[in-house]
């Protein structure tokens, strides 16, 4: 059986036009993810806009080397993903397995800098609730969007780690074929993941540093 | 597909890697600089540059399908509704 | 040896081969990929929802007996309601024609053999029966009062319920919902057969198409306040909160951005239903068919702008009270023009009132009558009198349960004939319809009346003089509940009992009446070749003169 034959599923009548249809259905589903974090941005606009003072001095309590370490190494993991990608169209069975096995680990390169991270902002008594640090107004609701968002990005970014794991697991062990879409397929996704950390430095890390 | 050593992979796909290294120095040290209101947007602006640059080469909308492409400008496109008729309450109350 | 003869009914015929007889274990239902055995897995659970949310409202009209209770704590009342919004919306309705009609027939209709990514369908369905046990579990451990809103800071400070089981549930569901979404999306753009241009689509496959946008852009704005009603309420991380600086009404504005593009999730494939149905029963093509397509996607897009009129006397300001209201009344319109369509349709038509089309012509008029409403509800002032009264409650009815229900009742009468290859016995079916309508309006009517003149929503206990007007609504509900029982006994008995269909006992058009009653797993012998334009019903007495 070809590579070709053995990546074609039901119901498709050819590769290119299956293909085009994980793509394409990726994309529709980025755009559901788009939505659900513009939720989340648009309540940040409005708070920032409310309390631009409490977010100056909220903000300023967010660690700007780790945010810029992790968004470099996360910037990395895209690139090692679209290596993969490209590779892997070119039947390029081990540089695909290792930069997806790069992609995975700076992944969880990611997450370990992000756990000191939280250590950290605990430490510092960041959590909102009685034992907050800040008194100013809406600096408890920065926090709480922190929170929120860096978490729901971390879980994003797991389920990531976890597919592209599972995936090179299955192109090292299983012989799968290359020609397939499934690495289109994880590779959008995981760049989304990438941009909506590219979003959250700016949000998150760089309010009022320059004062 | 056109055939592709590693070595031309790595040189294009590096490139875009190190124009997004370059923005997020950018960026950064941007930030730390007086630049009173205009900081928040030339951060978000520049933000926004990296997006596009990966949606566009990494993500390969560069030589997508229409279709590709239109369902990636849709969730943008959505968010406008949100982000517009919401602040209109907001900023007129 | 003398020929014995036996006196025995002749032996039944073996079942022809279809989607039904391709294995019999539990495990090949299970473990389908098959779009239109998935379909029937939504269906059974789509209907137990259904009687849970109808068990739940029973009790509640029962209840509104007396204007002082009769059996309940406020606590239960609230639960009960809560409960009956909850799975009613996002149990049933939600996925009630999209997951399966639109699962069954789509591929069908477009000439395909299944959709786009079929283990991604399965995975959409385990993802329904988990939000199915997280509902039922907040059931069991007491419930959630909040009213199926969520509205903060009831829910985030306040509530004593179950709120963060109930979000969860409603949290996973909506991942049912997306994936449906892009699975049918993917399937209606890439999947159509050789001929089968956009133009040719019949409605019914435009309206799933609108639908799904709806769901896969709306859904995650819900699903992200649902998150951050949990976030504050168990991580005590203060986003709505007012004593930390938050806004309520934040939550309204996220929590309605996806609840009012989700009723037109509700509408829109009632809508496509309502077309072919008609166009069969009429003999008719449909009216204006671009004009409708227009209209469909006119809803879809203009109904992510109008959330705001649910917000009319929260506090949003003036000004956004008039841009909302405004395009409440813009997005009317085209909802407007597909009754006018229908009604078209109909004229010079050659009808037949057999049970499909019954209940397809009840939810035109009472969509139209929900549809009305909803402009009284549209213009500030009206709304100011009438906001979280009986006669919201009326107004929304009409629609879903006037509307939805009805079009998912002509749904299944009018393809059974093509998922069983059985007929049922129409003059049942017509009873039931007949019934279900009269039981409605008996139910409903009063609603109207009742909350214009100040009797208000979600109220345990209330003033004597409404007790007339509940009395009549009980009285209907208890009509409407033996209606809707009914077609459980003679669809039941059509499995067995009822007359093989063939493929194509209404005559209609449409690609999914061309093959097998029920339809093979591949749905077609042949992937088909398509030649004509939809609804070509008119050149039928051409065709009678032998040409």
């Amino acid at each position: 059986m070809s590579e070709a034959s053995r990546a074609l599923h039901e119901p498709w009548p050819s590769l290119p036009r299956q293909k085009e249809a994980v793509s394409f259905g990726v994309w529709v589903f980025l755009a559901s993810e788009l939505l659900f974090f513009g939720g989340l941005f648009f309540a940040y606009t409005l708070y920032r806009n409310i309390y631009p003072h409490g977010f100056v001095i909220a903000a300023r309590e967010t660690e700007v080397f780790f945010g810029t370490f992790n968004t470099a190494v996360l910037l990395t993991s895209s690139l090692t993903m679209a290596v993969a990608v490209r590779a892997a169209e070119n039947e390029m069975r081990r540089l695909t397995f290792w930069c997806l096995v790069a992609t995975a680990a700076l992944g969880i390169v990611f997450l370990i800098a992000k756990g000191f991270e939280y250590r950290d902002d605990i430490v510092n008594r960041l959590v909102p609730g009685p034992d907050f640090k800040l008194h100013e107004q809406g600096a408890q609701i920065f926090w709480a969007f922190y929170w929120i968002a860096t978490g729901i990005h971390a879980i994003h970014l797991t389920v990531g780690i976890v597919i592209v794991g599972i995936v090179a697991a299955m192109l090292h062990w299983r012989d799968v074929p290359l020609v397939g879409p499934k690495y289109e397929g994880v590779a959008l996704y995981w760049h989304l993941v990438d941009i909506i950390w590219i979003i959250l430095l700016p949000l998150l890390y760089l309010v009022g540093r320059a004062t | 597909m056109s055939e592709k050593t590693a070595w031309q992979i790595w040189k294009k796909l590096g490139a875009i890697w190190l124009a997004l290294l370059i923005l997020l120095a950018i960026t950064v040290g941007s930030a730390y600089l007086p630049l009173g209101a205009a900081n928040g947007p030339i951060n978000l602006g520049i933000a926004a540059i990296k997006a596009a640059l990966v949606a566009l080469f990494f993500m390969n909308l560069a030589t997508s399908t229409v279709l590709v492409r239109l369902a990636s400008v849709a969730g943008v496109f959505w968010l406008v509704f949100m982000f517009a008729l919401t602040a209109g309450d907001y900023l007129t109350r | 040896m003398t020929d014995i003869t036996l006196d025995r009914l002749p032996q039944a015929e073996p079942a022809p081969a279809s989607y039904l007889t391709e294995g019999h274990t539990l495990a090949s239902w299970l473990l389908t990929k098959d779009h239109k055995r998935i379909a029937i897995l939504y269906a059974l659970a789509i209907t137990f929802f259904f009687f849970i949310g109808g068990l739940a409202i029973s009790v509640v009209r029962i209840e509104l007996l007396s204007p002082h209770g009769l059996m309940l704590t406020d606590e239960e009342y609230n639960r009960l309601f809560t409960l009956h919004g909850i799975v009613m919306v996002w149990f049933f309705l939600v996925p009630s024609i999209p997951a399966t009609f639109g699962n069954f027939l789509l591929p069908m209709m477009i000439g395909a053999k299944d959709v786009a990514f079929p283990r991604i369908n399965l995975m959409s369905w385990y993802i329904f029966m988990i939000a199915g046990f997280l509902v039922l579990y907040t059931v069991i451990a007491g419930g959630v009062d909040t009213g199926w809103t969520f509205y903060t800071p009831l829910s985030t400070l306040y509530a004593n319920g179950n709120v963060i089981a109930a979000a969860a549930a409603v949290f996973v569901a909506g991942f049912s919902s997306i994936a449906s979404g892009v699975n049918l999306i993917a399937t209606t753009h890439l999947l159509r057969a050789p001929g089968m241009t956009w133009t040719r689509l019949p409605l019914f496959v435009w309206s799933i198409y609108a639908t799904s946008l709806v769901m896969v852009l709306a859904t995650p704005v819900l699903a992200m306040s649902l998150l951050l009603i949990v976030a504050e309420r168990w991580l005590g991380l203060p986003i709505f909160n007012p004593t930390e600086g938050g806004d309520p009404v934040l939550f309204q504005h996220l929590f309605w951005f996806y609840s009012h593009p989700a009723v037109y999730i509700m509408i829109l494939p009632a809508m496509g239903v309502a077309s072919e149905v008609i166009a069969c029963f009429a003999r008719r093509r449909v009216f204006g068919y671009v004009a409708m397509i227009f209209a469909m996607m006119a809803i879809a897009m203009v109904g992510f702008m109008v959330w705001g009129h649910h917000l009319f006397v929260a506090g949003q300001s003036p000004y956004a009270n008039l841009v909302f209201s405004f395009l409440s009344f813009i997005v009317a319109v085209p909802s407007a023009i597909k009754v006018f369509n229908w009604t078209a349709t109909l004229y010079r038509g050659s009808i037949t009132l057999k049970a499909p089309m019954l209940y397809a012509l009840g939810f035109v008029g009472l969509f139209t009558i929900g549809g009305l409403t909803g402009l009284f509800l549209a213009s500030v002032p009206v709304d100011i009198q009438v906001h979280d009264t009986y006669f919201v409650i009326a107004h929304f009815h009409f629609i879903m349960v006037g509307g939805t229900v009805s079009a998912f009742f002509a749904a299944v009468h009018f393809w059974w004939p093509k998922i069983t290859g059985r007929m049922y016995p129409d003059s049942w079916a017509r009873f039931g319809a007949m019934t279900t309508f009269l039981g409605f309006v008996v139910t409903f009517m009063p609603q109207f009346i009742m909350g214009y003149e100040g009797m208000p929503r979600r109220y345990h206990i209330y003033p004597e003089q409404f007790q007339p007007y509940h009395v009549i609504s009980t009285a209907g509900a208890m009509i409407l509940a033996v209606a809707y029982l009914l077609p459980l006994f003679y669809l039941g008995w059509s499995l067995k009992y009822g007359k093989p269909a063939g493929d194509n006992p209404w005559q209609a058009t449409g690609l999914e009446w061309k093959t097998t009653s029920p339809p093979p797993k591949e749905n077609f012998a042949q992937t088909p070749i398509v030649t004509e334009d939809a609804y070509q019903y008119e050149y039928e007495i051409y065709k009678d003169d032998g040409s």
